[in-house]
């Protein structure tokens, strides 16, 4: 145990034991609401009547701040330009020459068109990323209160069970089951049929974590203290909700706190759906803009619904038509697998950095920070090059496959040689 | 290690989420168009195997010049 | 025996038996291409000690293979994803 005998080694343990027991006793963090939805700061801000009405996430706001960010380094890069770059215009301009190299390498000299689209996306995913591990994010927010999170439960649970009333009398209905739910012992309740509405709401508070806070106020931080900071909604319908005739009296508070869940301001946009769905959409659909430019409308619409094989015989024919229709799934799905992927990974690294905080504080939180930092760039890059090489796969003739130095010669092959070639390497496998 | 292989490996490491999604969304679609015209399980085993294949194809597509810059090379030498 | 196993399930509830088959699912969707991730770039950088020369072939295809194990993990996590949600 060679190990053992290195101080570097005894003091990284001792460190995190130490860390181990701070966090335990004095700095507890508690686990915090994880939704998939981003949270609404402003519900139903601007009506649009028949679109339905414009909500302000906390992704968008975040989005607003990072393209804020990116406007004001480019106004302060071009205010003063010299020739020898120097201070911020070094920085992005050493910035901009990687990713011209990277368009240069795979899609050519005659790429450079792509160049705007593949930068802009590349620095708005990673300012975005990289923003979002700064303090601050998913950390300081307004509070939503314990009423309004009980509300919401009981709304959506009678909504669901009583579809045919309207709301008010659903949750009436539901109110009143809750309150005969609570009012049965162990046994009871758990006997209770599970299409019961009371038991129903009752299992969707028990998921629901509330944060406590030691003062009244709008804005907080999340509670990061040595008192108990959390208890299950469930709990607190049980003892801090006053019920009359069947249906809710009042809410109550312990004395000088505040029960609810922390809304946060600052979200990374990426880990909500919408936005990265609206930038692969922008990509896939500049791809395709810049494949039927270059091809010309029904040469590009041939790639998907594709009838030259039949000259060649019915088999032929029908195995390029086939292979159209591959084509236009894969094209869907590329939309798809960019949306989930950037999704995917940048909320699971949130969801990881909450965990890695809510076990230990402090000390186990600091190496996946550097993680983050990784996988937010490689995302980034990998949505760029990706977006890249579609493009350059788009403007090539049916029967090539993306890259510059080969195509030059080889445009415009027959589709069973193309085959032919895959089935080659294939067997190289 | 050169930009070109920099780049080759960014290429690769989107293929994973690409492969899922493809069979993913053939297996929607089947699902959906099940739905619809009320033929429940028959579309959705087609749009499964659609979506494999086209999972296959789209990764072929992604693939094959990288395999063939390989082999290219190892004629070469 | 089976009638502890039938209380023991009562007591864990629907909810927990989805939680336990998400943990499940995710967890050993992930052993699998860890263990193979693993083995891939082992033998990778085996070949590469024989082989130096070889260097960017062995690369490239150790990367794709590593592209088709990462790709099992992810059907996990759909797989994970679609037992806790739907």
């Amino acid at each position: 145990m060679g190990l053992f005998r290195r101080p570097k080694f005894l003091l990284a343990i001792g460190l995190v034991i130490v860390s181990l027991v701070v966090s335990h006793t004095i700095l507890r963090f508690p686990f915090p609401f994880i939704s998939i939805k981003p949270e609404n700061l402003g519900k139903e801000l601007i009506p649009l009547g028949p679109i339905g009405d414009f909500n302000l996430t906390n992704t968008i706001f975040s989005s607003w701040v990072a393209i804020a960010v990116i406007f004001i380094l480019a106004y302060f890069t071009t205010r003063k330009l010299g020739l020898v770059p120097r201070g911020l215009q070094n920085f992005v301009e050493a910035v901009l020459s990687w990713l011209l190299g990277l368009v240069d390498s795979i899609a050519g000299p005659k790429g450079r068109r792509f160049f705007p689209l593949v930068a802009t996306i590349f620095i708005f995913v990673i300012v975005n990323n990289w923003m979002s591990l700064l303090p601050g994010f998913a950390t300081v927010g307004k509070i939503e209160s314990a009423e309004e999170v009980v509300h919401h439960v009981i709304e959506d649970k009678a909504e669901e069970a009583e579809p045919d009333l309207s709301l008010t009398e659903a949750v009436y209905k539901a109110e009143h089951e809750l309150e005969v739910f609570l009012e049965w012992d162990d046994a009871e309740r758990a006997a209770a049929p599970t299409d019961h509405v009371g038991k129903q709401i009752y299992t969707a508070l028990e998921g629901r974590e509330l944060h406590i806070w030691d003062e009244v106020g709008t804005f907080r931080v999340m509670p990061f203290a040595m008192h108990e900071q959390s208890m299950t909604a469930a709990e607190y319908t049980e003892d801090y909700i006053d019920f009359k005739d069947g249906h809710i009296e009042d809410f109550r508070y312990p004395e000088g706190q505040q029960v609810g869940l922390l809304i946060p301001f600052f979200r990374n946009a990426n880990t909500g759906l919408n936005t990265t769905l609206a930038i692969a959409l922008i990509a896939m659909f500049f791809v395709e803009f810049w494949g039927i430019r270059s091809l010309g409308l029904f040469r590009y619409a041939g790639k998907f619904l594709n009838f030259s094989g039949f000259k060649r015989g019915i088999t032929t024919g029908f195995i390029d038509f086939f292979v159209g229709i591959l084509e236009g799934i894969s094209e869907i799905a590329r939309v798809i697998s960019f949306t989930f992927r950037l999704f995917g990974n940048m909320f699971a690294g949130e969801i990881l950095l909450f965990v890695m905080m809510f076990l230990i504080p402090l000390a186990l939180v600091v190496p996946f920070y550097g993680l983050e930092l990784f996988v937010g760039f490689i995302q980034a890059t990998i949505f760029a090059v990706l977006t890249l090489m579609f493009a350059a796969i788009a403007v090539t003739a049916h029967g090539d496959h993306g890259d510059h130095e080969e195509h030059s010669e080889k445009s415009g092959h027959a589709e069973v040689e193309a085959s032919a070639a895959e089935e080659a390497t294939e067997g190289s496998r | 290690m050169d930009r070109r292989q920099w780049l080759d490996i960014f290429r690769l490491l989107g293929l994973g989420w690409y492969v899922v999604t493809a069979i993913g969304v053939g297996v929607a679609a089947g699902i959906f168009i099940d739905r619809w015209a009320d033929t429940t399980p028959i579309l959705t085993l087609v749009g499964l195997g659609l979506g494999i294949l086209a999972a296959f194809w789209g990764m072929l597509r992604m693939v094959s010049p990288l395999l063939k810059r390989n082999i290219d090379r190892k004629e070469d030498r | 025996m089976i009638e502890l196993l039938g209380m023991i399930l009562a007591e864990i509830g629907d909810e927990g038996l989805g939680s336990i088959g998400t943990g499940l699912a995710m967890g050993l969707g992930a052993l699998g291409p860890g263990l193979g991730i693993g083995l891939l770039v082992g033998k990778a950088m085996e070949a590469l000690g024989r082989n130096p020369e070889s260097e960017s072939a062995v690369r490239a295809n150790m990367i794709l293979g590593i592209a088709f194990a990462e790709a099992v993990a992810i059907y996990a996590l759909v797989v994970a994803v679609i037992i806790k949600f739907v």
